[in-house]
C-alpha cells in the first residue's frame, strides 16, 4: 500500500514545467504487496506459474518466499507515476527485477527526472525509478511520460450492439 | 539462437469493465475509475479505460494444465533449452492507447530470441518474446518485448 504522506499531484503541463529540473529526485512513495495481492494478480492474468503461489516449489528453486510477479512489480511503478502525477499518459515502461521480491517485505520507490523535452502541453519527461527492500536493488526502470492529451480519451469507436 | 518470428500464441480477448475491475484491485489501484458498477458505466454509455498495463491481464492463453511446463510457468517457455525453472526478468512496454472496457484486443506473442549466458550460479537462457496488442480497429495499442530468464 501506498504511505501516508501527503504527496501533492502534479499535471505535467502545468506545474511540471516550472517545478522540475533534471536530476530532481522525486518523493518517496513505500509499498508492501501482501500474499493476497500476488494470489489476485495470478488470477487476474491466469499466470499459474508455481513459484507465486506453491511456498515448497518456490523454495526447491532458491527463493525465500514466494516471487511477487515480474507484472506486479511494474503496476507498483505505474502506481507511483500516477499518484505524483495527475492527467498524464505513460508512453513507456520499463523495468528489469534484479532480485526476487516476497509478500510481506516493504519496499520503497525512488524516482528523478533525467531528461524534460518539450513545453507546455507537449512537455515529456523521462524518469529514472528503482524499487528496493532496505538496501537491497528489487527493479530498476526507466519511463517516459508526457501529458495527457484529449485525443488519448476519446472512444476510438462505438461498438454498440454490435458486439464482436 | 534465433527464431523466424513464427507466432507461439495468437488469439484474441473481449475485454470487460469487470475484468478491468479485477486487475485494478489485484494490483491494488484504488482509483474510483476503475471501480464503476456496471450499471452505471451503461447509464453513461462509456467505456471503462483501464489502468495502463492491463495488457497483462491479456497475455496469458486459457490453456489446459496439461500444455503447460513442469513448473505451470507460462507456455511460451516450453522450448528446447536445458533450463528447467524460470523467472521473468525484465519487461520494455510501449504504450499507444488505452484499452477500454468493450475493446477487441488481438493478442499475437512470438520468440524473439534466445541468449546463453555464464550466471553466478550456472548457465542460463534469456528467452525474449514480443508481444503485440492491437484492438478491433487493428489499431496498436501496445507492445511488449518481456525477458525471461531460464536456469
Amino acid at each position: 500500500m501506498l504511505n501516508d504522506n501527503p504527496i501533492p499531484a502534479n499535471t505535467l503541463a502545468n506545474d511540471m514545467a516550472n517545478d522540475l529540473r533534471v536530476g530532481d529526485p522525486l518523493p518517496i512513495f513505500d509499498f508492501e504487496v501482501s500474499a493476497a495481492q500476488v494470489f489476485m494478480y495470478s488470477a487476474i492474468t491466469w499466470n499459474r506459474h508455481q513459484i507465486h503461489y506453491n511456498q515448497a516449489q518456490a523454495r526447491a528453486e532458491g527463493h525465500a518466499d514466494i516471487v511477487v510477479q515480474r507484472g506486479l512489480l511494474g503496476n507498483l511503478l505505474v502506481r507511483y507515476i500516477n499518484s505524483y502525477f495527475d492527467n498524464i499518459y505513460i508512453e513507456t515502461l520499463a523495468w528489469k527485477v534484479v532480485s526476487s521480491l516476497t509478500p510481506g517485505q516493504v519496499i520503497q520507490c525512488t524516482a528523478s527526472v533525467i531528461d524534460i523535452s518539450g513545453s507546455g502541453w507537449q512537455q515529456a519527461l523521462r524518469l529514472h525509478l528503482s524499487l528496493k527492500h532496505k538496501e537491497r536493488l528489487i527493479c530498476d526502470a526507466s519511463a517516459a511520460i508526457r501529458g495527457r492529451h484529449r485525443a488519448d480519451v476519446l472512444v476510438p469507436y462505438n461498438w454498440g450492439s454490435e458486439g464482436v | 539462437m534465433t527464431f523466424n518470428g513464427a507466432p507461439v500464441k495468437e488469439f484474441s480477448y473481449l475485454v470487460t469493465a469487470r475484468d478491468i475491475r479485477r486487475f485494478a484491485q489485484a494490483i491494488g489501484d484504488t482509483n474510483p475509475l476503475y471501480q464503476v458498477a456496471d450499471d452505471d458505466l451503461a447509464k453513461d454509455d462509456d467505456r471503462m479505460l483501464a489502468p495502463a498495463l492491463f495488457c497483462q491481464a491479456m497475455a496469458y492463453q486459457d490453456l489446459p494444465i496439461e500444455a503447460l511446463p513442469a513448473d505451470l510457468a507460462p507456455a511460451e517457455l516450453t522450448i528446447s533449452v536445458p533450463g528447467l525453472r524460470s523467472v521473468g526478468g525484465a519487461s520494455h512496454y510501449e504504450f499507444y492507447q488505452y484499452v477500454r472496457a468493450g475493446d477487441k484486443i488481438r493478442i499475437r506473442s512470438c520468440i524473439e530470441s534466445v541468449t546463453e549466458k555464464q550466471g553466478r550460479t550456472g548457465l542460463l537462457f534469456l528467452v525474449s518474446v514480443t508481444t503485440c496488442f492491437t484492438n478491433q480497429l487493428g489499431e496498436p495499442v501496445a507492445k511488449e518485448v518481456a525477458t525471461y530468464v531460464k536456469r
